[in-house]
């Protein structure tokens, strides 16, 4: 699963993921923490939730939307090195404040896992309600083990991940923000501690920490 | 006496109805998968050890008597969002 986005996640029926991200803008001074929740209603299909909070410098919290998605794997292709997988994502956005509007969207995620490496690629586009402009994001991401070389014969060992990211995210009113994202990823049996630095390449060129941990249940 | 027989003999009764179910398994990407299924099957009563191996796509049964059956080992891994895809089993 890459850094920036939630939704390639595999998750196995009656099992669910509980994230925390951190994503520290040098810059702006500014912090956004994101809480997700994913969880697996049968082998194809998977609901995932989110909530933003924006800290500023001066300790003033704002609390973001409510985020919702629904994952439908069309396609899965398992074989001996990894897995092809397909879904389509769609739901909406509601907003915790009454000076806000909400919003529908869909999109697709796309994973393919061989061997070391592992590629996802996902794509969302929110169509703004009433007074709400239209937003839209891709974040397509590589993912390389470098430690273990050679897997255990036998169980679970601690698995070291190189990332790599190219983003993308736009507001209506905007042109596309690109951004580049490289980080590490430390995952066990049952947590995981992922993190790296975000560049944006045009636009305000701000630079980004994100740090993460999710469990699985 | 006759109570060791008793127990000796229900002993290697019990013993003798172990069964080992070797599957192969596609789609298994990362230490959540092994976890995953460790724990899946290390829930069921008749399951007296499981191992998950990432590396040769395999999961392994030691299992007392019958259960769980070939179908119901199958649905579980595709429960678990997994593809089984050969099935050994020795008794």
């Amino acid at each position: 699963m890459g850094l920036r986005s939630f939704v390639a996640l595999p998750i196995n029926t009656g099992g669910g993921v509980v994230r925390f991200l951190n994503d520290y803008n040098f810059d702006a001074n500014t912090d956004v923490f994101i809480s997700a929740l994913a969880y697996g209603i049968s082998p194809k299909q998977s609901l995932f939730f989110a909530l933003p909070t924006r800290l500023n410098p001066t300790g003033a919290q704002r609390l973001g939307d409510f985020s919702a998605l629904y994952r439908h794997t069309l396609f899965q292709k398992d074989n001996a090195n990894g897995t092809n997988r397909l879904g389509f994502l769609g739901g909406f956005v509601l907003p915790t404040s009454s000076k806000r509007d909400s919003a529908a969207q869909a999109g697709f995620v796309f994973t393919r896992y061989h061997n070391r490496y592992e590629i996802d690629v996902d794509a969302l586009y929110q169509k703004g309600f009433d007074n709400r402009g239209d937003s839209g994001r891709y974040d397509v991401s590589w993912q390389y083990r470098i430690n273990p070389k050679i897997l255990p014969e036998w169980g679970i060992s601690n698995q070291l991940f190189t990332v790599l990211e190219l983003n993308g995210r736009w507001q209506q009113g905007n042109s596309t923000s690109q951004q580049l994202t490289a980080g590490l990823t430390w995952a066990k049996a049952k947590y995981v501690i992922e993190g790296g630095f975000v560049k944006e390449l045009n636009h305000r060129e701000d630079t980004h920490f994100v740090l993460s941990t999710r469990f699985h249940f | 006496m006759k109570t060791i027989l008793l127990i000796t003999t229900l002993f290697l009764s019990t013993i003798g109805f172990a069964r080992t179910v070797e599957v192969d398994v596609h789609g298994m990407t990362c230490a959540f998968c092994v976890d995953n299924l460790q724990k899946r099957f290390g829930k069921m009563d008749s399951v007296i050890s499981v191992d998950v191996s990432l590396k040769n796509n395999k999961l392994m049964l030691v299992t007392k008597g019958d259960k769980p059956t070939v179908e119901m080992i199958k649905q579980s891994i595709l429960d678990a969002g997994f593809t089984p895809v050969k099935v050994t089993e020795t008794k």
